[in-house]
């Protein structure tokens, strides 16, 4: 596992929605697979230097979420997605995003336009 | 007595130290002439790296300058005669000064590992990588720890065990009378050396417990961050082993003599007379191992760009 996760503190986001939102984003997309473990809740707040709250909260959202769970002396596992993207969707969001990214939009806007089309379709 | 200990000690100290300090001027200017260049490196692993080899530094100064400063206290205090400090005028004190450097080494590896540089800046990255203790305490100068600690503590017990009521001494009861021989590692000594060893394996775990929660340095992958780790794991193992070594070289030593002695012939006079014979061999190697290197950065450049992290998701 080598993904990465990266908090902007200066973000009207809060840093555990931040944390949560990439952790799930990597689960979905497969980047991180079922069954591998999560750094601990206080390793991965010193290397982020956040409070170790923060992630505690991310992590409990993640297993509220259905994606992860976490047992004692075992760790924060990660589960399959509930209902998993099909690769084929993947795929397509993965082009979605390189398209957007070669238009020039910023990834916080990317984000924006899914949400507008999201609010569009109803 | 107490003059002629404290000049056979320091006869002893320069005959082993010499052929280790050239080992150790050897090494340094191998170390250095192969450093990876900082230009090489990202200001963050660079400081990581400057960090370390500080408090490796300190920890080195404490580690020769405690016993100096404790066998300097025990030899003016001997030749003095100053009355008030019977424990600085006791052979207990050189027999613990090993241990009582490592220590102060130990602590300051302890200090280094808890005032790790942090991630600092309004962007920052961690890799989702599980660190574990099982993952961390893996290699050879873990298992040598581990096993010369443990044997350094068997030891003691077993000399204070086998010593006589007086804890300094050992004594044989034959058919025409008992023999007395020492000094022995009992109580007396074992007793002390035993406390502070168990402190330094105290302060030891505490470090390594450091290094485990310690923040990954910023901008360093993983491979480069696990290096850094394993190099401080290294650190404190070098000092414990030394420090187990130089302990228990002089302590089978004094103990294969005493034994020899009061064992004048048979099976545990041929035992004692090995020990006897091992025991410079372990005080050479626990020097010796004081200066061999512990992993570092690759002097080529297998982690001169550090690869990119992996696209973050969207925040928002």
């Amino acid at each position: 596992m080598t993904v990465a996760v990266t908090v902007d503190m200066l973000s009207a986001t809060p840093p555990y929605e931040q944390v949560r939102t990439q952790i799930a984003g990597h689960i979905r997309t497969g980047s991180i697979r079922p069954g591998e473990r999560l750094p601990v809740v206080r390793a991965l707040a010193a290397d982020l230097g956040v409070a170790t709250n923060t992630v505690a909260r991310a992590y409990r959202e993640l297993e509220a979420g259905g994606l992860v769970t976490t047992r004692r002396r075992v760790g924060t596992i990660v589960q399959a997605p509930p209902a998993p993207a099909s690769p084929a969707l993947q795929q397509q969001a993965a082009t979605f995003v390189r398209d957007a990214r070669n238009a020039g939009l910023a990834d916080e806007e990317v984000v924006d336009l899914v949400r507008g089309a999201l609010i569009d379709l109803g | 007595m107490g003059v002629a200990v404290f000049l056979g000690v320091f006869e002893l100290l320069v005959l082993f130290l010499v052929p280790v300090v050239l080992l150790a001027v050897v090494v340094g200017v191998v170390l250095v002439a192969t450093a990876r260049s900082e230009a090489t490196l990202t200001s963050e692993v660079a400081g990581a790296r400057r960090h370390a080899v500080t408090t490796s530094a300190v920890s080195a100064l404490l580690m020769l300058g405690a016993p100096l400063l404790l066998v300097l206290c025990f030899g003016v205090t001997v030749v003095t005669g100053l009355a008030g400090l019977p424990f600085l005028t006791s052979a207990r004190v050189l027999a613990v000064t090993p241990l009582v450097g490592v220590l102060a080494g130990l602590c300051a590896l302890l200090v280094g590992e808890l005032t790790w540089p942090r991630p600092t800046g309004t962007s920052r990255t961690a890799l989702l990588q599980d660190r574990s203790l099982r993952t961390l305490l893996q290699g050879a100068w873990v298992r040598a720890a581990a096993a010369i600690t443990v044997l350094t503590a068997a030891a003691l017990v077993v000399g204070g065990l086998v010593a006589d009521e007086s804890g300094q001494a050992i004594r044989h009861q034959r058919v025409d009378g008992a023999e007395t021989a020492g000094p022995f590692p009992g109580w007396v000594y074992a007793g002390p050396q035993l406390t502070v060893l168990l402190l330094c394996g105290l302060v030891a775990a505490l470090t390594l417990r450091a290094v485990l929660r310690r923040s990954a340095v910023v901008t360093a992958d993983a491979d480069t961050d696990g290096l850094l780790r394993r190099a401080s794991v290294g650190r404190v193992c070098r000092a414990l082993t030394a420090g187990a070594l130089v302990t228990l070289g002089p302590d089978l030593f004094l103990g294969g003599a005493a034994a020899a002695r009061a064992f004048d012939d048979g099976g545990w006079h041929t035992v004692a007379v090995a020990l006897m014979a091992t025991a410079p061999f372990l005080v050479l190697a626990g020097l010796v191992v004081l200066v061999l290197p512990v992993p570092r950065l690759p002097a080529v450049s297998a982690y001169a760009v550090p690869p990119a992290p992996s696209v973050p998701m969207g925040s928002a």
